[in-house]
């Protein structure tokens, strides 16, 4: 035996053994309180929508979404068309301008000054309340225009309210196609035009689509802005072009309505039918959009 | 040694000289980048620019399609003759140019797109629309580049499922699409593995039969290995220019063996 | 997919140029012999102006070999190749002009009766000729066993020149000491041959494997 001069292991109190695990409280406590936010988080958005649409799916029906409001029966078809219309068309003036504002300030504008500030000014009108919008819309698109309160009118005040992040969002996709790319292209002797519209546009699209889907989300769930701007209305459609003159309450506002409207009986029972009703549009229109996004990436 | 080549050089400019640069100085706002620089790059051969980082070797390279152009504080002086004909004249046509002088970069950039569409992508924004005239460009660039074996069954495919040394062969058939006569490359492999940077070198080998290739590398082995002439550029300005071979068995500057052998750099 | 053609094609262009130097030696070495047979000067004349070509031809080769170096950054058996060629050129450079010299000393006998040193001295030229030749076939099949065989083959020359040496040393009173020094400078030309013969096979031996001495 020769372990005359070896150190005893045991002595050496710098030497832990690797098997010794030890526990620290810290950690534990640690680990709880993340779970308790994961917890919260997950659970508040699962009870609102399970309570939601609980309450909700017993008053839906066929006839509630496909027919218009009666005497008999509240139904909500004239305003769904109303909530589409106002998507559709927010979106048609909206989309445009916001990627043509972004590509101008990141493609052509030379990066200084005036692009800081305007992108202070975008900031800033991203950040503001949408009744203050909806106060501008009322008396600017409804009274000086004389739109009246009308679907054009709301649709209108709607492309303020989103033009902000649409334009911040593509700026930003578009801030992130590579610079190799566009070099490549040049290199080619392409023009800038041809560099945008055969590069940095089909690079940043499922980016733009981001934007897109955000904005609708945004669409769909204002109130304010629309609650000065777009009227009450609740008929159907007439005729596809002049609707979008006429005045017609969305979803959002309809839910808005009838929870300050206790004349009718269950009109509780409405607004949850009408909120399961608008997450259901939610979910699809965000699924339809990320098959989009994933078509384009292919 | 430098002032005799250059001598002889211009007696037969018209014939040998495929891009001259004379005294061009480039300024990138108070900045001088480059300093006096003329060198006779002669056609059909492999010319290297090699120097530390910041010499100017690739704003240098940059200059002769006017990429340069990009940068808004970047201004010149000087000229730049590709066949004798002044780049830098403003009745010249950029587009024209850059399709005379292609353009590989330090990185593979395949575009998001399928390997075929990225070759296509080239012919296409110079009008040419006829299937069958593409298919050929396609195959004859992608044989150009020495990649049609690895890529004829995988033109529909994303050229981002290519490895890189791939990528940036198609990248260089990307540039031989158009048809050009110069072809300028940017570090082209600086970003790829031994294996692909010697596949790329004996594709410059080959490319120098029909173009005339300048290699910016701060690789000084692959300036050896490849290139016929070689330019040595310190803070902005061309310190010797020479045979490759001549340059590194015998420097004629101090400065060029000490970078060369590495004491500084 | 062949990569580095062009390196091969100047790796090949070695291989052919060594060839060439070692064929032309080899001649050398052969008119050397028919000089000394013979007594015949034009030949042995023709030798010494042969010189010239080996001497320009180990310059070429030495210049390709740095060029090699310089561009292509050989390594393992590439740079055994180039830096063994290196080597061995200088040592056949001084095979070529050994020959020359035993022909340039032969100019200088003058003695009637030198068929008995003169056959000696053959004998070590034959066995000098004998080496070149196993040491090239041994180059172009690279095969070690007849390199390590050829290097053996020194100890037979030293043999031969210990034995001329005994010869001239015995009968320098006939002779006269002019003649004996040729003879012997002869000897040793043709000894140190022998010796440069081995250096050669101990460079091919290095390429092919790596080891510096047999």
């Amino acid at each position: 035996m020769q372990t005359v001069n070896s150190p005893k292991p045991s002595e050496d109190v710098n030497l832990l053994s690797l098997h010794k695990k030890r526990i620290k409280v810290s950690d534990i406590i640690w680990r709880i309180l993340i779970y308790i936010s994961i917890i919260i988080t997950v659970g508040i958005f699962a009870i609102i929508i399970l309570y939601i649409i609980i309450n909700g799916i017993n008053y839906i029906s066929l006839d509630f979404f496909t027919k218009a409001p009666n005497d008999s029966l509240e139904g909500i078809l004239p305003i769904i068309i109303n909530t589409l219309y106002v998507e559709v068309v927010t979106l048609l003036i909206a989309v445009p301008i916001g990627i043509g504002s972004a590509i101008y300030l990141t493609q052509y504008v030379k990066q200084g000054k005036f692009v800081k500030i305007i992108r202070f000014c975008t900031e800033t009108l991203a950040g503001i309340p949408s009744i203050l919008f909806g106060l501008f819309g009322y008396t600017v698109f409804c009274i000086m225009f004389g739109l009246g309160s009308s679907i054009i009118a709301g649709c209108l005040t709607m492309v303020i309210c989103v033009l902000p992040n649409i334009v911040r969002t593509t700026e930003e996709t578009l801030l992130t196609v590579p610079k190799s790319y566009k070099d490549g292209a040049l290199a080619l002797g392409a023009g800038k035009f041809r560099v945008i519209m055969g590069i940095v546009l089909p690079c940043a699209m499922p980016g733009i689509l981001t934007s897109i889907i955000l904005a609708v989300g945004r669409i769909m769930g204002e109130s304010a802005a629309f609650l000065l701007t777009i009227g009450t209305g609740t008929k159907m459609p007439k005729n596809l072009f002049d609707h979008i003159f006429a005045s017609g309450r969305t979803l959002t506002l309809h839910l808005y309505y009838m929870s300050g409207n206790s004349s009718t009986k269950d009109s509780m029972n409405i607004c949850f039918g009408v909120a399961t009703i608008l997450l259901i549009m939610v979910f699809i229109l965000n699924c339809l959009a990320k098959l989009a996004a994933k078509g384009f990436r292919k | 040694m430098g002032k005799k080549s250059d001598l002889k050089s211009k007696k037969n400019k018209s014939n040998d000289i495929k891009v001259s640069i004379e005294n061009l100085n480039l300024f990138y706002g108070n900045f001088w980048a480059l300093k006096n620089v003329t060198l006779d790059i002669p056609k059909g051969k492999v010319t290297a620019f090699i120097g530390p980082s910041g010499c100017g070797k690739s704003t240098c390279l940059k200059t002769i399609n006017r990429m340069n152009d990009l940068v808004s504080s970047c201004r010149i002086d000087g000229k730049v003759l590709i066949d004798n004909e002044d780049i830098y004249d403003p009745k010249t046509d950029v587009t024209l140019l850059r399709r005379r002088a292609g353009m590989v970069f330090q990185t593979p950039n395949p575009f998001p797109m399928s390997v075929y569409d990225n070759i296509a992508y080239g012919p296409r924004i110079h009008g040419i629309k006829n299937k069958a005239k593409l298919d050929e460009v396609v195959e004859r660039s992608l044989k150009g580049a020495a990649i049609w074996d690895d890529l004829k069954d995988k033109l529909k495919k994303s050229a981002f499922g290519l490895s890189g040394g791939q990528q940036q062969r198609l990248c260089i058939a990307r540039a031989l699409a158009v048809e050009p006569d110069v072809i300028l490359m940017d570090e082209p492999t600086s970003a790829l593995d031994p294996i692909s940077t010697l596949k790329i070198e004996d594709l410059m080998a080959e490319l120098r039969k029909k173009y005339t290739v300048i290699i910016v590398t701060h690789n000084m082995q692959q300036a050896t290995r490849i290139a016929d002439k070689t330019a040595f550029f310190l803070l902005g300005e061309v310190i010797e220019y020479s045979d490759t071979a001549s340059m590194f068995k015998n420097p004629a500057d101090p400065r060029t063996e000490q970078y060369i052998t590495g004491r500084f750099g | 997919m062949v990569m580095r053609k062009r390196f091969q094609g100047e790796l090949e262009k070695l291989h052919e140029m060594l060839l060439k130097i070692d064929i032309t030696i080899k001649k050398n070495i052969d008119m050397m012999l028919i000089a000394l047979k013979n007594s015949d000067h034009n030949v042995a004349k023709k030798v010494i102006e042969n010189d010239d070509l080996v001497d320009n031809l180990e310059l070429e080769i030495e210049e390709l070999c740095i060029d090699i170096i310089t561009r292509h950054q050989p390594v393992a058996g590439d740079l055994r190749e180039v830096t063994a060629v290196l080597k061995m050129i200088t040592d056949l450079e001084r095979i070529s002009d050994y020959s020359a010299s035993v022909c340039e000393h032969l100019l200088n006998v003058q003695l009637n009766e030198s068929t008995k040193y003169i056959k000696k001295i053959i004998k070590l030229g034959k066995n000098a000729k004998k080496m070149f030749s196993g040491m090239i076939e041994g180059y172009m099949e690279q095969n070690d066993d007849i390199i390590v065989s050829v290097n053996r083959q020194d100890t037979i020359s030293d043999d031969l020149f210990r034995d001329l040496k005994k010869l001239v040393e015995r009968d320098i009173e006939i002779i006269g000491s002019e003649n004996a020094i040729i003879f012997i400078l002869m000897g040793r030309a043709l000894e140190r041959m022998a010796d440069h013969i081995t250096n050669v096979c101990d460079w091919i031996h290095f390429k092919m494997t790596g080891n510096f001495k047999i």
